[in-house]
């Protein structure tokens, strides 16, 4: 055989082997018609945070955008550690902070800046405390008059009788999601610590000061991590289950709004001074097809109004059911940053073990 | 980091994460029984689920509404979904090993619906060790809740001062173990506390007390340690709690079932005093409808004297009923996509009401807890205050094994049935006979006693002797198992079938020979496994064996001796032998598929 018949019959092989690639592929996308990612031109791929509470509806609208959903923490994990390509996403839509701590994880492993550099947020929503009312009065009055998650901490997994409640109200139940695995769970955490030290620019260190870890533990191993929200378990469950959660506005104030009378009655929202904002950015994958028709979308009307009617305040939409004119946002998150957030879950699991 | 809960929508894609999870010793499958599912019309997407037996009616209800409802469709296709009933602990068993033989075990689940979350941690947990991926990637849509609760009769709830006092497990647990009985509490006729729960290697409810009495043991509300369990003070609460249980079993609904017909026949405080059951079986009790089923033309009774719910003071534990849609191989795109869809549309508000009617919290917050949860129900819609953390995975399978050392010992008379019939065919394909697997059955099940547990056997059929006891020989006497059960082994196998089925005869002495052996620190019972129905010319009162049964269980000085029965093959005498077990108390079984006598043993046994 010649070497140039070796080459053509090398390059039969070749493209038989990407032809065997894309098929296997289908095969795995469960032999659908409706996908085929990008690179068929027929649908874009979305990595979505399910914890933004919008990724169903950006599935759902005639957007033709491919939506896979998972929590934050797990698309950290995920994104962190391989060839970003080979997942065949255009991008990412998410919390700011994940999407700072993936790329600085890229950027310590050497992988290539496959994770494009995040939009400004397109949304915001602050963060929240929701807390039954009887409840809330008697924290308060303990705290002195302001609800906020120092004082949380100190009382975590204590007596309600210890500090004037029922004793039918058990231990003091404080609760928010699991931050290894949900965007919104670190930034409670970020927040809490924040309210420990009375600022958000802390550093590693902060986090071996004795005091603080002490304080820390206490509240964390005072929580009980299930899947799923836990503000949707304190509004359905009752009172049994938390006493006081910590979510975001954009979760919280629309199902609270939907609520029956008796849970609107029951519960109440609080923004801890001073209000801490998650913020909503899109990551484009570098070199993916359909990165940037797909940023259009997230950054344009059709992505904005769906983030509003999910809660998100977004700047020209209208706001969703149940959210309020105030407080106004801070223009900065008033959150530790990328780094301190990831040292701060470090902190984390070794406090609850 | 953890990795959870990622899903498609629109690609299906293969996950690989680790839950949280919980390991509970094994539970054992209890059978599976498929619900009537309206035929499939070709071309629509099928899901099935496997449901826990509680929410049977109200899932095949959301079904039926679901397939004829607008949202029945994907892509164009009709959706069709099927319920079966099956235990939690059986499918979680039986996922764990990827779901084997549907045609025995039933379809394979797109939605898997046990009665608590644990049960999905559980799962991933057994898969996980068996370097299996997981199947419960995302969480579960959880629906409805139910509070596990202390059902007593009201008078007795009364007599404890109860809503005005505060009452805990920790109370409960006391009273129990107070030699004085009720007298400590100015009912001298209520006799002894007796507690009715169910085994936590079966039952959610028996699990979630048996957590439950493990935190009143330390004191503690959360925080549980292996520590904590192995402390000689903690081992002596729970023995001395177990001392006060009647027996124990599969499910909730054999406690509320004798307790109704206790009622019914005006004594209802003789059985069990409290029992922990979900906070929906007080208002399927109360509604007079104690096993929340009502056959077709059945109507239910209002019991004389109802149940009231108790939540505990310490806190208490929540079956959340989760709509698990299953990341397994089986589980294709457009599966999966209608189970969400099914998953949406049992929490739309107009389906969470149909939840309340049933007597669940709704699981969707635009809908107020509301009737029947009234505080004249017997319940209280603002109840729980606070809940018990659930122990962390390591612990909770410490709770099961310690509840296993400590649990009240049995004496138990196995009565075999050893007539012509028994040597019929049951499996064509292996040309086994009715005994032989019976047998195979009883030897499995002997495995599942505690050392210290006592066990003897008894045969039956006509004519065995040629004197005096004629019908039945004791092969091996009741004694310790760890001493007999190499015996009871030999014996077993050795059976070979002869005769006619003196049915009344031997239940009549069985019982006899208990009670006048009775032994007050443990369960006293009777298994007793038949094919067929009384063969006996000499005794055929089926009327005087029940009058004589019952008479010998009333009454505050009574020794309960209870028999279980087990109508064996499709000649079985089924409502005879239940009718004899209702009349001691126990509860009936059913194998009337000669193949699921193991798993029918298995429930038996976890009666004790």
């Amino acid at each position: 055989m010649t070497v140039v018949a070796k080459r053509l019959a090398a390059l039969v092989v070749a493209v038989a082997l990407v032809g065997t690639a894309f098929g296997i592929r289908a095969l795995v996308d469960d032999g659908s018609n409706d996908g085929g990612g990008a690179r068929s031109g027929r649908a874009l791929s979305l990595l979505c945070s399910g914890e933004l509470g919008v990724c169903d509806a950006l599935a759902q609208a005639d957007l033709k955008i491919d939506v896979t959903v998972a929590p934050a923490g797990t698309s950290v994990d995920q994104l962190s550690a391989r060839d970003l390509r080979s997942l065949g996403y255009d991008g990412w839509l998410t919390f700011g902070r994940e999407a700072e701590i993936a790329r600085d994880a890229r950027d310590r492993a050497g992988l290539p800046h496959e994770l494009g550099r995040p939009t400004r947020p397109i949304a915001r929503s602050p963060l929240v405390l929701a807390v039954w009312k009887d409840r809330g009065d008697i924290l308060a009055a303990h705290c002195g008059g302001k609800l906020d998650w120092r004082c949380i901490g100190e009382v975590a997994g204590a007596s309600w009788t210890s500090i004037g409640g029922q004793i039918l109200w058990g231990a003091v139940k404080p609760g928010h999601a699991d931050p290894a695995v949900a965007g919104d769970g670190l930034l409670v955490i970020g927040q809490a610590a924040s309210s420990f030290f009375g600022r958000s620019d802390l550093s590693r260190d902060d986090y071996t000061d004795d005091a603080f870890l002490e304080w820390f533990g206490r509240l964390e191993r005072s929580i009980r991590f299930d899947p799923g929200s836990a503000f949707e378990r304190m509004l359905v469950g009752g009172p049994a289950i938390y006493d006081v959660v910590g979510t975001t506005e954009a979760e919280a104030a629309p199902l609270l709004a939907d609520a029956s009378a008796d849970r609107r009655a029951q519960l109440r929202l609080l923004y801890p001074a001073p209000v801490a904002s998650a913020d909503v950015v899109y990551v484009p994958i570098t070199d993916a097809p359909g990165a940037g028709n797909l940023g259009d979308i997230l950054t344009g009307g059709d992505g904005r109004a769906a983030l509003a009617a999910a809660g998100w305040r977004v700047d020209g939409e209208p706001r969703a059911k149940g959210i309020p004119t105030g407080p106004v946002l801070p223009a900065r998150a008033n959150l530790p940053n990328a780094g301190s957030l990831e040292a701060l879950l470090e902190t984390w699991r070794e406090v609850t073990g | 980091m953890m990795r959870v809960g990622t899903r498609r929508v629109g690609v299906r894609r293969t996950i690989t994460g680790v839950l949280a999870a919980a390991v509970l010793a094994g539970a054992v499958i209890v059978g599976a029984t498929t619900t009537k599912p309206a035929a499939a019309a070709d071309g629509c997407v099928t899901v099935d689920i496997a449901s826990s037996p509680e929410k049977l009616e109200l899932l095949t209800d959301l079904a039926k509404r679901f397939g004829s409802s607008s949202e029945a469709n994907v892509k164009g296709r009709c959706v069709t979904v099927k319920v079966a009933k099956q235990s939690s602990g059986a499918a979680a068993t039986l996922l764990a090993a990827d779901w084997p033989k549907p045609a025995k075990n039933g379809a394979r689940p797109v939605i898997w619906s046990p009665a608590a979350s644990t049960w999905g941690a559980v799962l991933d947990q057994r898969r996980a060790e068996a370097g299996k991926a997981p199947y419960v990637t995302t969480p579960g849509t959880s629906f409805m809740l139910t509070p596990l609760v202390i059902a007593m009769p009201k008078p007795m709830a009364d007599a404890l001062g109860y809503p005005a006092t505060p009452i805990g497990f920790s109370d409960i647990l006391a009273l129990a173990q107070d030699p004085a009985g009720w007298a400590a509490k100015g009912h001298p006729e209520w006799g002894p506390f007796k507690l009715g729960k169910t085994n936590p290697n079966f039952s959610t409810s028996g699990l979630s007390q048996t957590v439950a009495q493990y935190y009143a043991a330390t004191g503690k509300t959360s925080d549980l340690t292996l520590e904590d369990l192995a402390r000689p003070e903690v081992e002596a609460f729970s023995r001395g709690v177990e001392s006060a249980v009647v027996h124990y079993g599969d499910t909730t609904l054999t406690f509320l079932n004798n307790l109704y017909r206790a009622d019914r026949r005006g004594s209802p405080y003789g059985y069990a005093s409290a029992v922990a059951v979900e906070e929906k079986s007080v208002l399927d009790y109360n509604r007079g409808n104690p096993d929340g089923i009502l056959d077709p033309g059945e109507q239910p009774r209002k019991p004389r004297i109802p149940l009231v719910a108790i939540y505990p003071k310490e806190g208490t534990l929540f079956s959340d009923n989760p709509l698990i849609v299953l990341d397994a191989p089986w589980v294709s795109k457009d599966k999966a996509a209608a189970a969400r869809k099914f998953s949406a549309f049992v929490t739309e508000p107009k389906n969470q009401r149909r939840v309340l009617n049933y007597g669940f919290r709704p699981g969707n917050a635009a809908v107020a807890i509301g009737k029947p949860i009234t505080i004249a129900n017997g319940v209280d819609p603002k109840e729980p205050q606070t809940t018990l953390e659930v122990p962390k995975p390591p612990v909770l399978a410490g709770v099961i094994n310690e509840w296993n050392q400590v649990r009240k010992k049995a004496r138990v008379l196995l009565v075999v049935d050893v007539s012509g019939s028994m040597g019929d065919a049951a499996d064509p394909g292996s040309g086994a006979t009715k005994l032989d697997l019976a047998k195979k059955a009883a030897v499995a099940a002997l495995g599942q006693f505690q050392p210290d547990d006592q066990v003897g056997l008894r045969i039956f059929s006509t004519n065995l002797n040629n004197r005096e006891p004629t019908d039945y020989r004791d092969l091996v006497p009741i004694g310790p198992i760890s001493s007999t059960k190499s015996d009871l082994k030999i014996q077993i196998e050795q059976l070979e079938p002869t005769q006619g089925t003196p049915l009344y005869t031997v239940a009549h002495d069985s019982y006899t020979k208990m009670v006048d052996e009775y032994d007050p620190s443990r369960i006293n019972a009777v298994v007793l496994l038949t094919d067929g129905r009384n063969e006996d010319p000499r005794n055929e009162s089926l009327a005087d064996l029940l009058k004589f049964l019952r008479t010998q269980n009333e009454g505050e000085a009574t020794k309960p001796v209870r028999i279980f029965t087990i109508a064996y093959g499709s000649d079985a005498d089924e409502a005879t032998l239940k009718r004899i077990a209702e009349s001691t108390n126990a509860a009936a079984y059913s194998a009337i598929d000669p193949a699921t006598i193991v798993n029918v043993f298995n429930a038996v046994v976890s009666n004790f």
